[in-house]
């Protein structure tokens, strides 16, 4: 481009019919990948799957009966199970390797500053005096953080699920068959729930920093919180204070497999109701913030 | 015929028991509306009707001849909006920041981006076009704001302070860029702005609101022009009845001044009153005159009229 006259024109060309929360959609997840703590982290998930892919192939190389063993001395290690079967169970085991190191990181990367920015620069006025409302801002903003973290964390995990179905013996399909579409009902509301979390606390700190040690100190103390209150009432309800717990117990019970959780664990409609209420309150708080600080004129 | 650009019909907003506009009923035909008030006058809530932001209690807004609550989102596309406050989109740079504005408003990414550019160009940020908006200065940030207001070509230009925080070099370009757009291109605008002469100089229409009622609706030309050929006379403040008996009875208009011992005579829109004229009258009636001066109204001696309920 050499040279623009400086010269107003109107526009002729054509208006593409998108939906508004479209160009929302797009330019989050281009903020999103332009931090290189995000493509770092997508980089070391990505790196985890064929990680662990490579190493279920090399086992089947140098010990073809591997799968056999585990199932018989992995019970050692498991009070109360005399064996230890590869089924869908045991990919919570998964879901937790790419729950902690994957995506509470990346909602801390991807998120920390998303609406806050927005706050700080008074971009609401922009957006809501023209096609953008509330709901489609917060459809486009969430959207976006959602596919992100599923596309980081679902995408490795069924690159795994595809490698163990493809090389494992006759019958193991049936046995992790609940796989995809339990862990993609856990990995998705646990994105959402993160997604409106983070966002929810993005809009009340307006600031990244405190957004970050908040979300931090929510998922570090809340731990420690659970077992002491379980220790003062011997309740093991109490451990769903913990977001990690309620994840964890969640997702058992999208696989299917709730019954098998072993003791100590909150009950599964408690954690359900918690994951909803965080849910309905993030969401609740979003829109009071979008309401009163988007006010235009 | 076009309908009007804007149609306001016994507009009512409500805010719990507070009534920010009060039945206002008024017609925009097209061209450059000022739009006069003091603060709390009803400007923003007047604004957010249009936008289709707040539902009015009762009444309609019309917008390009289409009600705003009907499709409230279509409509603004066709609204450039340029707020007071400062506003960008955060972590972008100007041009990404204007592109995705434009791709709200319906525009392919590679138009958007292309459109971005030469809008920038336009207000004279084109070599800033990389920057982010929170680095600008003042008056960059103003240029920045109108031309997030152009990027998706609106129909209808809303500027509210455009020239808010810029130097009299930056306000003559700002002012020079709107009329470019608007009276080459056709855009209509409306300005809501404190500074009277920058209405005077781009409108050709005016509304003054005050407390939630619209006190004046005229065009200019003849808001200047009533005071055309008048003449302002102070008197004696013993001598303010006979001096105003007698104008009566000589057929003068008589309209206030800015004291209670000054007055404007005049004889309507067709005839000046002549220097002579008035020192016969006080020759006659035996006022002692203090002061005789042509009374050439501005925007700002009607815009007060309106506002003190003194007006013709």
């Amino acid at each position: 481009m050499a040279f623009r006259a400086a010269e107003y024109e109107r526009f002729t060309g054509p208006r593409r019919k998108a939906p508004v929360w479209w160009p929302l959609f797009t330019a989050t997840l281009r903020r999103g990948w332009s931090s290189k703590w995000v493509r770092r982290i997508t980089f070391a998930s990505m790196m985890m799957a064929l990680s662990f892919t490579a190493m279920i192939y090399f086992a089947y190389q140098v010990i073809p009966n591997w799968r056999d063993l585990v199932q018989q001395f992995g019970g050692a290690f498991q009070p109360g199970n005399e064996e230890v079967v590869i089924d869908s169970h045991a990919y919570l085991g998964l879901l937790r390797m790419f729950v902690y190191p994957v995506l509470l990181p990346l909602s801390l990367v991807f998120g920390y500053d998303l609406v806050a920015a927005d706050l700080r620069s008074n971009a609401f006025e922009s957006y809501f005096s023209r096609s953008i409302t509330p709901l489609t801002y917060l459809v486009g903003r969430t959207m976006a953080f959602v596919a992100f973290l599923m596309l980081v964390t679902f995408v490795p995990v069924m690159w795994i699920w595809t490698f163990d179905v493809a090389i494992g013996p006759d019958g193991h399909f049936a046995e992790v068959a609940a796989v995809p579409l339990g862990m993609g009902a856990a990995l998705l509301t646990t994105a959402i729930m993160l997604a409106l979390l983070m966002q929810a606390i993005t809009s009340v700190t307006r600031s990244g920093i405190w957004t970050n040690l908040t979300f931090v100190a929510v998922f570090l103390f809340s731990a420690p919180l659970g077992g002491t209150l379980v220790g003062l009432t011997d309740n093991y309800d109490w451990m769903a204070v913990n977001p990690l717990h309620c994840i964890y117990v969640f997702s058992a019970v999208c696989m299917g497999t709730a019954e098998r959780l072993p003791p100590g664990t909150a009950s599964p409609s408690l954690v359900l109701g918690i994951m909803t209420g965080v849910i309905l309150a993030s969401t609740l708080v979003l829109w009071r913030t979008l309401a009163r600080r988007g006010v235009v004129g | 015929m076009a309908p009007p650009v804007l149609e306001l019909d016994d507009l009512v907003v409500r805010y719990g028991n507070f009534t920010a506009l009060k039945g206002v009923r008024a017609q925009f035909q097209g061209g450059a509306l000022g739009l006069l008030g003091p603060n709390g006058a009803g400007k923003s809530s007047m604004l957010r009707s249009i936008l289709g932001l707040v539902t009015p209690a009762s009444g309609t807004v019309r917008l390009f001849g289409q009600a705003t609550d009907k499709d409230p989102a279509a409509l603004r596309r066709r609204v450039g909006y340029m707020p007071e406050r400062d506003t960008w989109v955060g972590g972008m740079s100007a041009v990404r920041g204007l592109a995705h504005l434009a791709e709200i408003c319906g525009f392919f990414p590679d138009d958007a981006m292309l459109r971005a550019h030469d809008v920038l160009h336009f207000v004279g940020l084109g070599e800033e076009r990389y920057r982010e908006v929170h680095t600008f200065s003042t008056g960059m940030r103003q240029r920045f704001k109108l031309a997030a207001a152009l990027v998706h070509d609106p129909d209808l230009l809303f500027l509210d302070e455009p020239t808010n925080g810029l130097d009299p070099r930056g306000r003559n370009r700002m002012l020079e860029l709107i009329e470019r757009v608007c009276h080459e291109h056709g855009i209509h605008l409306i300005l809501a702005s404190h500074l009277l002469p920058d209405v005077e100089k781009l409108c050709d229409q005016v509304w003054v609101l005050d407390q939630g009622e619209l006190k004046k609706s005229e065009r200019m030309e003849t808001l200047t022009a009533a005071a055309r050929g008048a003449k302002r006379v102070r008197v004696e403040r013993a001598a303010v009845p006979t001096f105003l008996a007698a104008a009566e009875d000589a057929g003068f208009e008589l309209g206030t001044g800015r004291s209670d011992t000054e007055f404007v005579l005049s004889r309507g829109e067709t005839a000046d009153v002549t220097s002579e004229e008035v020192f016969a009258l006080a020759s006659s009636s035996g006022v002692r005159l203090l002061a005789v001066q042509a009374a050439a109204r501005s925007l700002e001696d009607a815009f007060l009229e309106a506002l003190t309920g003194e007006a013709d």
